[in-house]
């Protein structure tokens, strides 16, 4: 049987979505099912030199890390070798913030960084000529069944609706805030009054960027298990453009209220719900849950 | 005599390294790891708001970020101190940061044992390692991520470590839930590693305790030592350790004798060829990493095996398995005694971007000690420095009279074998060396 092949090569990058994809917890199955080109952890067909130089067509090119033209990899011009790649591939995936958008290390040279296709939020990344097959999975580090998904999605339908990034609306439709057990604390604007509390929203003070940014964090939880905001961190916004940003602990508020309201709310409608909110004071929200 | 130069590129070890080797004789006389990648992070960092830290120190690496950002909270919390206010950490925030990084390195070493070295051994005697057995030990390490995942959110990359404690409030649920979890992962160790009760296996004292118990340890030593490589890949002898937590401790040991160190003593070099940097502890390359931390603890395991191989490929690598066990067997103590009632987070008495300081943090990562410096100014990071562990076993000695740990662990080896698992028991990690 014909095993769709994946060749997954890395730019600039912590190895994190890698690593990530190593806790997918149905791994060994979904490697029986593709064949692994080169994958920077598990056994693979090809070396590291054979795979930059591969010829042959690829089903699935998997591209973990920022670009730019000077990046070597295993003593080659990686950008150089990744362009052939990328033409002799039928889909391609660039996985994580780095290679979505430039991510943490775009910032080491702005200029000369970039994304597959995107330039933090501008389309001219130094692999934007192949724009139509790319699918980008922004995330620092993108969660493992978000790879899963649109590799599978894609060999069984051939394509997959996305937004204006290229993203799988079926992961990135949603935003972190959807499911944060915090919700209703964000719907009574009761913010939390310190880190290490269950109580409280992350929103007001300490610079959660759940509400303003797409991600299934908190429906298809992190190792199965919990997200940054269910455990009392704050999104810092990791699957956007604007990752990384300054300040990322604090709120950055204007007369008061955060400078950045939730995706699509206007001004007007957020101003009225909160202060409409606030006027109630809802004894049970400002008590310890235990 | 003939001397041949042969260059060849090591991969998967969290990127790539090119390992230059001169032989003579048909052995090897010399060598040079290149690692090609710069990434800049201590640049990227430079400019920012102190906190921010947490953020990108994690993303050094993939496999070990947590240390990274252990590291870092440690030295953010430093320059507190070192500006004259307490920070105040619950025992519970310790105890949850301790168990966490522990949950990271369990992880690392199942992953480098059944990827790397149980392959690499089966080579030697002409098998292949069975894949079914690496993914049942990947398994074991989804569940060590899990319990770090229930505390801090997700692994990898996350930020819940911050100076006066940890960001999250579990209930005994999440304990007891992290508590099945490390049972697992010690049942795997239990089946596979070493056939027998974790409970014995930690006080094992001496090799021929440790032969008792079958499973892939017994396995592994018998593979060393039929095929005379038990005293291969000897280094200088020295280990060094600046973490510290309930099992390691912080110190130097030249042959068996723990000191203490310091950290004005640390020194790094740049080099031409490389983007990775030499470091030295006053003037001396050391060995980092489980052997020099069982060493530097006084180990009764390490000592005995040492009195017979000394800094060993064998010890190191018998050393790196059972501080699994250790560890594991430390994070299910340590889980049975948290006092959820206790604060996760102190808020210190004043905002660090007042401050103006520096300040130095440690942390023992899975591959040995790790070095973070910080200097605040003006409410902006103003110098951040990472030492990380492959930089310690790594060196490229620009002196005649000493190598560096790995050149001298590499001196004298005659075959693709023995020098691939000598090198592979360093466990390097490419990102890391080239943050």
């Amino acid at each position: 049987m014909y095993k769709k092949s994946i060749l997954w090569i890395q730019g600039i990058t912590c190895n994190g979505n890698t690593q990530s994809f190593l806790n997918f917890p149905r791994l060994e199955i979904f490697t029986k099912q593709y064949k692994f080109l080169y994958h920077p952890y598990l056994e693979s067909t090809l070396d590291i030199n054979e795979a930059l130089n591969y010829k042959e067509k690829i089903d699935f090119l998997i591209i973990e890390g920022a670009i730019s033209k000077e990046f070597v990899r295993a003593g080659e011009i990686f950008y150089e070798k990744v362009k052939l790649l990328c033409k002799n591939a039928k889909y391609i995936l660039a996985v994580g913030t780095c290679a979505t958008y430039g991510g943490i290390f775009k910032e080491k040279d702005p200029k000369n960084i970039t994304g597959v296709v995107y330039n933090k939020e501008e389309s001219n990344g130094f692999l934007s000529e192949f724009r139509k097959k790319v699918f980008n999975l922004p995330g620092c580090p993108a969660h493992p069944e978000w790879i899963v998904y649109t590799i599978e999605t894609l060999s069984a339908k051939g394509k997959l609706k996305v937004d204006e990034f290229s993203r799988p609306k079926e992961i990135y439709g949603y935003l972190t805030h959807h499911g944060c057990t915090r919700n209703e604390y964000f719907e009574w604007k009761v913010d939390t009054k310190n880190f290490g509390e269950k109580e409280g929203c992350l929103f007001y003070i300490q610079g959660c960027r759940a509400p303003i940014t797409h991600g299934s964090c908190n429906k298809i939880l992190w190792n199965e298990v919990s997200s940054k905001t269910r455990s009392g961190s704050p999104c810092f916004g990791c699957t956007e453009s604007s990752f990384p940003r300054k300040n990322m602990f604090e709120t950055k508020t204007f007369m008061s209220i955060p400078a950045d309201l939730p995706t699509g709310v206007s001004k007007r409608a957020y101003l009225t719900v909160t202060g409409i909110a606030k006027t109630f004071h809802i004894k049970r929200l400002k008590e310890k849950l235990i | 005599m003939s001397i041949k130069i042969t260059k060849e590129i090591i991969e998967k070890i969290e990127g790539e390294a090119q390992l230059e080797l001169v032989w003579g004789n048909g052995r090897v006389k010399d060598s040079k790891v290149k690692f090609f990648s710069y990434r800049g992070m201590e640049e990227i960092i430079q400019g920012r708001h102190p906190l921010d830290a947490l953020v990108f120190t994690p993303r050094v690496c993939g496999i070990c970020g947590h240390a990274q950002l252990m590291a870092s909270v440690h030295a953010l919390e430093d320059i507190y101190q070192n500006c004259g206010i307490k920070i105040e950490l619950s025992q519970k925030a310790k105890k949850i940061r301790d168990l966490t990084l522990d949950c990271e390195i369990i992880q690392n070493h199942l992953k480098w044992y059944f990827f790397i070295i149980l392959p690499i051994l089966y080579k030697i005697k002409g098998k292949v390692f069975p894949k079914s057995k690496s993914f049942k030990a990947l398994n074991a390490t989804i569940k060590a991520n899990k319990i770090i995942a229930t505390f801090a959110g997700q692994w990898p990359h996350n930020s819940y470590m911050i100076p006066g404690g940890i960001v999250c409030d579990p209930t005994y649920v999440e304990i007891y839930q992290a508590k099945s979890y490390i049972d697992e992962v010690i049942s795997f160790f239990e089946e596979e590693i070493v056939k027998g009760d974790i409970n014995s296996i930690v006080h094992i004292k001496n090799i021929k305790e440790l032969m008792d118990f079958e499973g892939f340890l017994k396995e592994t030593v018998n593979i060393i030592q039929e095929n005379d490589l038990a005293h291969l890949g000897k280094a200088h002898d020295r280990f060094i350790a600046f973490g510290e937590n309930s099992i390691f401790e912080k110190g130097k040991a030249i042959k068996t004798v723990a000191k203490g160190v310091h950290p004005r003593y640390i020194q790094e070099e740049s080099l031409d060829f490389t983007y990775a940097k030499n470091v030295t502890y006053n003037d001396r390359f050391y060995e980092v990493g489980p052997l020099a931390r069982a060493m530097i603890a006084s180990n009764t395991l390490a000592k005995s095996l040492h009195r017979v191989y000394k800094d060993s490929v064998l010890n190191r690598i018998v050393m790196k398995v059972m501080e699994i066990a250790y560890l594991s067997y430390q994070v299910r103590d340590t889980l049975e005694c948290i006092d959820i009632n206790e604060k996760s987070f102190i808020k210190p008495k004043v905002k660090i971007e007042t401050l103006e300081g520096t300040g130095n943090g440690f942390a023992e990562a899975a591959r040995g000690s790790l070095y973070h410096s910080i200097k605040i100014k003006e409410g902006k990071i103003d110098l951040y420095n990472i030492i990380t562990p492959t930089q310690w076993n790594l060196g490229n000695s620009t002196k005649s009279e000493e190598l560096s740990t790995i050149q001298q662990a590499l001196l004298g080896l005659r075959n693709e074998n023995e020098i691939s698992l000598i090198f592979r028991s360093f466990d390097e990690c490419s990102v890391c060396t080239t943050h």
